[in-house]
């Protein structure tokens, strides 16, 4: 007879007790990979049900917006075009993919309470479906950055093997953040708030839809806007490659010990409360 | 084998968002579990279950009766392995399929077959079961046609159905139902009684919570009473009578 599964909790124990159990959790999820990447697939699915163009609304709108914002802000910015669009194109979907991943984890539990008060599930596994949603919805704006880069004569400049690099740096650092963010909202439902207004002040004062070397006064604010800014870190590492620019050896520093250090952070304090996410819902 | 095995299981939930006072004063007794009033700091904390011990083999079909929040759903959840203990443990071999909402995982614009594949790969089902399986589980919910619309246009009879045909289809060791049956026609629960009943012959376990007493005699061999979170084990169908009419 095959041997059956066994399930066995007991009272909280040792810390270190609790952080071998959210190992176990996330060993687990991994494990049950189909499972989240059918879900997100069909959260996407579900999303654009009964619309004509589906998720390539996404494409869409990414493409107008970059056309508009391209053609006035790099009029506004006298920024020749061929220099702004690509500029901004990479970075519009980039910044798009950072902060709807992070904006969407805040639900990340929440919207799934109903299947974890049900089952023994690994909770990890409600932010891998939030994260695997945001890189298909990723996927469907490479379109724009190909036509741009077709457009303004650039695809054979981009660094293929170092773009890689850079959209694992970034992925990484973004789980972090959507784990943290996934168990803050639940717990207090202001997170959602606060992201809110924090991601659209984060937009304006990353160098997202604008140039650093072009704007006048950013070297006063060079450690705000530039230096200690994860964002213009994150963009760097995935814009640059795409632009055939090097990557500055500090952006990289920069967000290999941000992802060490905040997924140590998260895990510490997914271990701790992990028994109590359930109530949070 | 399929086994469950409770310890002196203890599962306090702690109110998030809530005022603390006008909470005390919503919980006023026979309703809901016991309410802790020392604690001063962190959230106020309801014991929704308080030492319940509990041992089930292949076999063995539980009625759990008892008030509304006299914890019975609190302890189906907690042997499907949603809440961790605060006290005790829990002990659960075999795989668990349970039935305390209907519509989990369940995505109301989907069409009844994509919510089999949802529902079934959820519960841990490979891809290629999930193949071998549908149409057993189309023809058990008798849905017909209807699987191939959404199940938004589904009435609570239909879903229930659905979901019935999927958890029971997937091979479970232990079951565990939640009050929930009553939405079926007549029918309906006459083959869900039969399926249940070779289930439970081929050494499975059932959990059921139910008011409904007449279903829960014929269902199961085996009764718990809880009240106020406590468990109070009922040897027969007198105690449970008696149960039922003191508590």
């Amino acid at each position: 007879m095959t041997r059956l599964p066994r399930h066995y909790v007991a009272a909280r124990g040792s810390f270190a007790s609790e952080l071998a159990a959210a190992g176990r959790d996330f060993a687990q999820s991994f494990q049950q990979w189909r499972l989240w990447t059918t879900l997100a697939f069909n959260d996407i699915l579900s999303r654009y049900r009964g619309s004509l163009l589906g998720p390539f609304w996404i494409t869409l709108s990414t493409g107008a917006f970059v056309i508009g914002i391209g053609i006035v802000y790099g009029r506004l910015m006298h920024v020749p075009t061929e220099k702004y669009v690509p500029w901004m194109a990479t970075g519009v979907v980039i910044w798009n993919f950072i902060s709807s991943t992070v904006l969407e984890s805040g639900d990340a539990y929440i919207h799934s309470s109903v299947i974890i008060r049900s089952g023994s599930l690994p909770l990890p596994i409600f932010v891998w479906r939030v994260i695997c949603r945001s890189i298909v919805n990723l996927a469907h704006q490479v379109t724009v950055i190909i036509a741009v880069a077709l457009w303004f004569h650039f695809l054979l400049k981009i660094n293929l093997p170092m773009l890689v690099v850079g959209t694992v740096l970034v992925v990484v650092n973004v789980s972090w953040v959507s784990f943290f963010t996934a168990i803050a909202a639940a717990r207090f439902r202001d997170i959602q708030q606060v992201n809110a207004t924090l991601i659209q002040l984060v937009f304006f004062i990353s160098p997202v839809i604008w140039i650093p070397s072009d704007m006048q006064g950013v070297q006063n604010l060079q450690s705000l806007l530039l230096t200690l800014n994860p964002v213009y870190h994150l963009l760097n590492a995935m814009r640059n490659p795409i632009l055939g620019l090097p990557v500055p050896l500090h952006s990289i520093a920069f967000l290999v010990v941000m992802a060490v250090l905040g997924w140590a952070l998260a895990f510490m304090l997914y271990a701790s409360v992990r028994r109590r996410i359930v109530h949070y819902l | 084998m399929a086994s469950i095995d409770i310890r002196g299981l203890t599962i306090r939930f702690p109110v998030y968002g809530a005022d603390h006072r006008s909470l005390k004063r919503q919980l006023t007794r026979a309703v809901g579990g016991a309410l802790d009033r020392k604690r001063k700091s962190g959230p106020p904390l309801l014991t929704a279950l308080n030492d319940v011990s509990l041992k089930l083999g292949p076999g063995d079909r539980l009625g759990l009766v008892g008030h509304n929040g006299a914890g019975k759903t609190t302890l189906l959840r907690a042997i499907a392995g949603a809440y961790a203990p605060d006290e005790g443990s829990i002990e659960v071999e075999g795989r668990v399929a349970s039935l305390l909402d209907l519509m989990v995982g369940m995505d109301p614009f989907a069409t009844g077959m994509e919510n089999i594949r949802l529902r079934a790969l959820l519960m841990g089902l490979s891809d290629k079961q999930i193949k071998d399986r549908a149409e057993e589980i189309a023809e058990f919910s008798a849905l017909g046609p209807f699987l191939g619309m959404p199940v938004k246009t589904y009435s609570a009879g239909m879903i229930a159905r659905l979901a019935f045909s999927i958890v029971t289809t997937a091979d479970a060791d232990i079951l565990l139902m939640d009050e929930w049956i009553g939405v079926g026609d007549a029918d309906f629960r006459h083959q869900a009684q039969l399926r249940l009943t070779k289930m439970v012959e081929g050494s499975k376990i059932f959990v059921f919570a139910s008011h409904d007493f007449t279903m829960l005699k014929k269902m199961c061999n085996k009764f718990l009473g809880l009240k106020g979170g406590a468990c109070i084990p009922l040897e027969s169908e007198a105690e449970l009578d008696d149960f039922v009419a003191t508590a």
